[in-house]
């Protein structure tokens, strides 16, 4: 517990090298698969006889040196069993300047960690000392390769970055060149950036190095890696606390900290010290605290970038590049180049401006960075922080509980300089709890977030239901966080999203969340998009899947029905129809009463038997509709309108035969007028005489009750007849739809037009009068051509294909 | 190389020079070639020309090589160039690796040991330990002699033991190049003239030479020419070797041993996957490998037909894994002077933006560039250098990008 003790100083002096491994490793929180996957690499090189060359790249804080200290610490093993030599450099390794020192540092890391070869090797060290200068390379080159003894080297370097830097271009080529020559040098090294080093075309080390991202923590990992540092430090007053209210105040300091593991240490002895009354003071030490590590970040820039920093920290809100260019007295052509310098040193963050996507805003990376160049500026600056924290940080009870609490303790206090400071402390809590009214600026957890989305998709808000999600992603669980979001993408219609997603998620946890299924179903709405036969493919691969993983079989088996029946379409190969009905069977055999399934069946059905004129399937297809027709009488529109449609088709089709229709025209009849009139629109699309004729008397009564409401889609149903080049009209059929014209001209005008349509229709297509169209006038004359008599032409293409 | 895939993690650095996979085909073209002159080989960076010749190296060294090889009696000696700062080091690196020949040919080298202790006047002198110092500036003027001696030494023992030696000088060109960079270019053309002089005498008695690089030999001649009116031809009479993609095989290859680095993959579908991979990469190893190095780290080692995709977009529109795409624009800035750089990004760009070939009169009237004299000369340069690819169709050029994955990144980064 002593060591432990000692330890936790350590990590909370931010020294992670200084802390006990097995402590480090509890602390992976966030981590572990990063360090899985380079102890992965490591245990490539000793065996499989691998090489490896990493670039481990992370902001200051991100928990770069905790993880060289934990792969150490899994090497040693390896290093016992003298399958591997490590060298694990200095975190700060000074005065590398050029190839010999970096060779000396390997053997000074050597003599630092291995303890059992040290006198071996400083003896070595001091022969070294006395070969002429001209030979001392190639002395400790053959040094190091003596102690490696064919075993490979793994060198473990920290700031990689600034040690290339300092050794320059040429020595950087002999270190390369080494490493060619002797080939079981291995580096697995850190950097901050990305420097030149590695990334110009004429730099030895260009493309060298697998490059491999730390990413920040998320809240849920933040949290957890909190409540490991309390536990470990033996507060578990703390740990509690943090299940609860606290959870709301890491929240607070999450939105400070973005993740950055050594800030994060910093803020849990705020934690800590909650119950303190003086809560600026602390705050405002702990900003002055960190302070001159930010300094840092920015010292050592050149003074444009410093005054775009600090411009863009000061304005506390994203800007425009013309807004830093007039501000910073910078010229635009010179501005893009410091801000895309500020950028690869991950000061300043891109964002896409939302009201114009084609202009960039630039906001400071770091929270903190802000913070620590305001707390250098004013007063006021530091003020306007702690109050923005305390916003945060309690909620609205607690904010008034204090007000009382400092109002009690300003009353009772007779020292006058601690009265200032409960003056201070009492506005800013004043203040904090103005904004929080004013701002609504609260905090939920995440059962709360997750209910209240929930409802959300229950009231059909899917839309922002999404948005919620997306905002509160770091309270979110990533599991969780992607099961929603990619339902969530379905439910909007954001197919081509919903599969990218889909695609990346990992296999495993697919097939734990049941989510074949939904990929399946994304990938099929896709697919139809596109009319893409690869994505449908996938789909069917998908749900194929799913019912090997024993989703939903209701949904999987007419899912898959209906990718399959697509595929059919699409590949014009009938076997696949064959498969999906079945399928969408099974299905029904689940959920009888589920009419959808019965119309999606008959519909295959129809479609098929049409393809191949096979009225035994045909009357199958009929006999699922009238099925269907038995059950819930709600929502009707699909079922009626598909066969409506399948009677029309039906009528060209299988001209020599008729099917019934009676059970049909009983049952529409038998709709309400409400639900009639969505179908009548849906009908007006279709360009059947048959269906306007049997339907004709129903449709005259629903137009007195519909004044006007109908006008519209008349015109274009009657003009959808006449455009239709499959079935000739007779001459009875156009006095049919004359008689019809003029019985609702009184009510429909529009139809005057109409009817003389039908006049020169006949004139024209019926008596062969080409002169006909000249006596309508030019503009009715030129629609007549183009979409009457236009061969194959259509009235409007999006209407009748819907 | 072992004929059953073993164990790879995915690198894009060094390799152990026994697991260097693939390239068999290249390596015969190569000693075909080699049995009559040397070869300059030129890719640009990162397409595996360092580990193609220490392969070469290894598998001359360790008698692996094909049957119709055996008479020959091949010897290799790979030298990295790389950061030799003048010619002493140089010379300096060269007699370090004397050790081998030692070995192979029982060189007797007391003679070049007396003449080089002769020079320095030094009681003891070991040059294969490196023991001398030899780029003293005192001794400068001997080090073309000691060079030429040296090498002498070499090619007489090499003429006896009736082989052939191959001196692989790997990145000469950038070294070359950094010497000009920082004023030495006398000393680079005192080099370029030493391998000039003897080159020809050392070849009839058994010594090849590999001059590698990712800048050609001609960028640095053609400067030289322009700025000091170098006249040498040091490079006549030498074949140039293009490094090809890694064949179909090769590829499948190398996935089954990435494979087994611990990769998850349904054995159905593998085939296709593997098709893929090879597809999308072109057949390059660099992107084979960080193609593979991303589904480690973004997809947690799932290997399919969604992930490879999913990675291959990443490796094109993520700025993150930009780095092996960022030469095609750095190449042009470093070495050409800012107008040609002009016009060739111009051409890149069109070229880029074409579904097939293109034609040199199409490019000039697409294009604001008026001489057309230049033009050519640009689209020459884009071709030698390994951009794009060229046809002769009815007696006209048509020209397209040397690689399917270059085109890609170029057209949705640059053009």
């Amino acid at each position: 517990m002593v060591e432990d003790q000692q330890s936790i100083n350590s990590i909370l002096s931010f020294g992670a090298k200084s802390v006990s491994p097995d402590i480090l490793e509890r602390l992976l929180i966030g981590r572990e698969r990063n360090a899985e996957y380079l102890f992965r690499s490591i245990e490539g090189i000793v065996n499989n006889g691998n090489n490896q060359q990493i670039l481990i790249i992370g902001q200051r804080g991100m928990g770069k040196t905790h993880l060289l200290r934990i792969l150490y610490h899994r090497c040693q093993p390896f290093i016992a069993n003298k399958q591997l030599v490590v060298a694990y450099f200095a975190e700060e390794e000074y005065g590398v300047a050029n190839y010999f020192d970096f060779l000396i540092r390997i053997l000074y890391a050597l003599i630092r960690w291995e303890v059992a070869d040290k006198s071996h090797l400083e003896e070595q060290l001091t022969a070294l000392q006395d070969v002429s200068t001209a030979t001392q390379v190639s002395f400790a080159e053959k040094i190091i390769e003596d102690y490696m003894a064919g075993k490979p080297l793994l060198i473990l370097a920290e700031n990689f970055g600034d040690i290339l830097n300092a050794i320059g271009s040429q020595e950087q080529g002999k270190l390369r060149a080494w490493m060619y020559k002797n080939n079981r040098v291995n580096i697995i090294a850190t950097s901050q950036s990305i420097s030149d080093d590695f990334d110009r075309e004429d730099r030895p080390f260009y493309g060298f190095f697998n490059l491999y991202y730390l990413k920040s923590l998320s809240f849920k990992d933040s949290l957890n890696f909190l409540s490991s540092l309390a536990e470990l430090d033996g507060r578990l007053d703390v740990v509690e606390h943090l299940k609860h209210k606290g959870r709301s105040q890491v929240r607070a300091v999450y939105e400070l900290v973005k993740g950055n593991h050594r800030l994060l240490v910093t803020f849990y002895e705020f934690l800590k010290s909650d119950t303190l009354a003086k809560l600026s003071n602390h705050f405002i030490k702990t900003i002055n605290d960190l302070k001159p590590y930010y300094e840092t970040f920015i010292r050592y820039l050149p003074p444009q970038q410093q005054k775009i920093v600090r411009y863009i920290a000061l304005s506390r809100r994203p800007q425009q590049g013309t807004s830093i260019s007039k501000n910073c007295f910078i010229e635009q052509a010179s501005l893009s180049k410091q801000l895309s310098e500020l950028i690869r040193k991950k000061l300043i963050e891109p964002i896409t401006d939302q009201t114009d996507k084609r202009n960039k805003l630039y906001d400071i990376n770091e929270p903190l960075l802000r913070i620590s160049i305001e707390v250098g500026e004013h007063k006021e600056g530091i003020t306007a922080l702690f109050v923005d924290f305390l916003a945060i940080y309690y909620d609205e009870n607690e904010l008034t509980n204090k007000i009382l609490k400092f109002t009690d303790l300003l009353n009772n206090c007779q020292n006058l300089s601690e009265k200032k400071e409960f003056q201070y402390e009492i506005l800013a809590i004043e203040k904090a709890l103005k904004l929080k009214k004013s701002t609504g600026v609260q905090i939920i957890d995440t059962s709360t977030i997750l209910k209240k989305i929930n409802k959300l998709i229950d009231q059909d808000k899917c839309q922002e239901a999404q948005a919620l999600l997306v905002r509160e992603k770091e309270n979110i669980a990533k599991g969780e966080y992607d099961d929603l979001l990619l339902r969530l993408y379905f439910l909007n219609d954001q197919f081509q999203e919903g599969v990218e997603l889909f695609l990346k998620l990992d296999k495993t946890y697919i097939q734990k969340n049941h989510l074949y299924i939904h990929g399946a179903y994304g990938l099929f709405r896709l697919a139809k998009l596109k009319k893409d036969e690869e994505l449908c493919s996938l789909s069917v691969a998908n749900y194929e899947k799913a019912m090997k993983n024993n989703d939903n079989p209701e949904f999987v088996f007419s899912g898959l029905a209906h990718s399959l029946a697509f595929l059919a379409d699409l590949k014009d190969d009938d076997t696949y129809y064959y498969r999906s009905f079945k399928l969408i069977q099974k299905a029904i055999e689940l959920a009888p009463t589920h009419k959808n399934y019965l119309i999606d069946l008959a519909q295959w059905e129809i479609a098929l038997a049409m393809k191949n004129k096979d009225r035994e399937l045909a009357d199958k297809g009929f006999a699922h509709l009238e099925l269907a027709s038995a059950y819930d009488q709600d929502n009707n529109k699909r079922l009626y309108g598909i066969w409506g449609g399948a009677l029309s088709f039906a009528s060209v089709y299988f001209q020599d035969t008729h099917f019934n229709i009676k059970v049909f025209l009983e049952k529409f009849g038998q709709l309400t007028l409400q639900q009639r009139l969505a179908i009548w629109k849906a009908f007006s699309t279709l360009h059947h005489f048959y269906l306007f004729d049997q339907l004709y008397a129903l449709l005259q009564s629903d137009m007195q009750s519909y004044v006007g409401e109908l006008n519209e889609n008349m015109v274009e149903w009657i003009t959808h007849i006449l455009t239709y080049k499959k079935i000739k009209l007779q001459h009875e059929d156009l006095a049919f739809l004359r008689n019809a014209t003029a019985e609702m001209m009184g009510s429909i005008p529009e139809l005057r037009i109409t009817q003389l349509y039908i006049n020169t229709f006949e004139q024209y297509v019926l008596n062969g009068n080409k002169n006909a169209i000249y006596e309508l006038p030019k503009e009715q004359r030129l629609f007549f051509e183009k979409y009457i008599l236009g061969y194959g032409e259509i009235l409007n293409e999006n209407t009748v294909q819907r | 190389m072992a004929k059953t895939p073993f164990p790879l993690v995915p690198t894009i650095g060094t390799i152990p020079e026994g697991q260097i996979i693939g390239r068999e085909d290249d390596i015969v073209k190569l000693l075909r070639l080699l049995r009559a002159q040397s070869i300059s080989v030129e890719e640009m960076r990162r397409m595996g020309k360092s580990l193609l010749l220490l392969k070469l190296a290894y598998l001359c060294n360790k008698g692996l090589l094909p049957d119709e090889f055996k008479k020959d009696n091949f010897k290799a000696k790979y030298f990295s160039f790389q950061g030799q700062q003048d010619l002493g080091q140089l010379i300096k690196l060269l007699m370090e690796g004397l050790e081998d020949f030692k070995d192979w040919y029982q060189i007797d080298f007391s003679k070049t040991y007396e003449f080089v202790r002769g020079i320095f006047a030094a009681p003891e002198i070991s040059v294969g330990e490196a023991k001398i110092h030899l780029n003293l500036p005192e001794y400068k003027k001997s080090w073309k002699d000691i060079f030429f001696k040296t090498l002498e030494d070499i090619s007489t023992a090499q003429e006896k033991a009736d082989g052939r030696l191959i001196l692989i000088f790997d990145e000469l060109p950038i070294m070359l190049w950094e010497w000009y960079k920082e004023g030495k270019h006398e000393e680079a053309m005192e080099l370029l003239d030493i391998l000039r002089e003897r080159r020809q005498a050392l070849e009839k008695k058994g010594i090849r030479f590999i001059y590698c690089g990712s800048i050609g030999i001609k960028v640095v001649l053609n400067t030289f020419r322009k700025d000091f009116k170098y006249t040498g031809e040091p490079t006549n009479e030498m074949v140039e070797f293009n490094l090809n993609p890694f064949s179909e095989a090769e590829s499948n290859f190398l996935c089954e041993c990435f494979i087994l680095s611990g990769f998850k993959i349904m054995e159905e579908g593998k085939a296709e996957s593997l098709k893929l991979v090879y597809n999308l990469s072109n057949g390059l190893p660099f992107y084979m490998s960080t193609l593979f190095n991303l589904l480690a780290t973004d997809f947690n080692y799932q290997v399919d037909e969604a992930t490879i995709r999913e990675a291959y977009r990443l490796i094109i529109n993520d700025p993150r894994h930009h780095k092996a795409f960022k030469q095609l624009i750095d190449r042009l800035e470093i070495y050409y002077p800012d107008d040609k750089k002009d016009e060739m990004i111009k051409l890149l760009n069109l070229i880029s933006r074409q579904d097939d070939f293109i034609d040199e009169d199409s490019l000039h009237t697409q294009l604001d560039i008026d001489n057309k004299e230049s033009l050519k000369e640009s689209l020459y340069t884009l071709y030698g250098d390994h951009y794009l690819v060229r046809e002769l169709r009815e007696g006209k050029r048509f020209y397209f990008f040397k690689y399917p994955i270059f085109k890609e990144w170029w057209k949705i980064n640059r053009a």
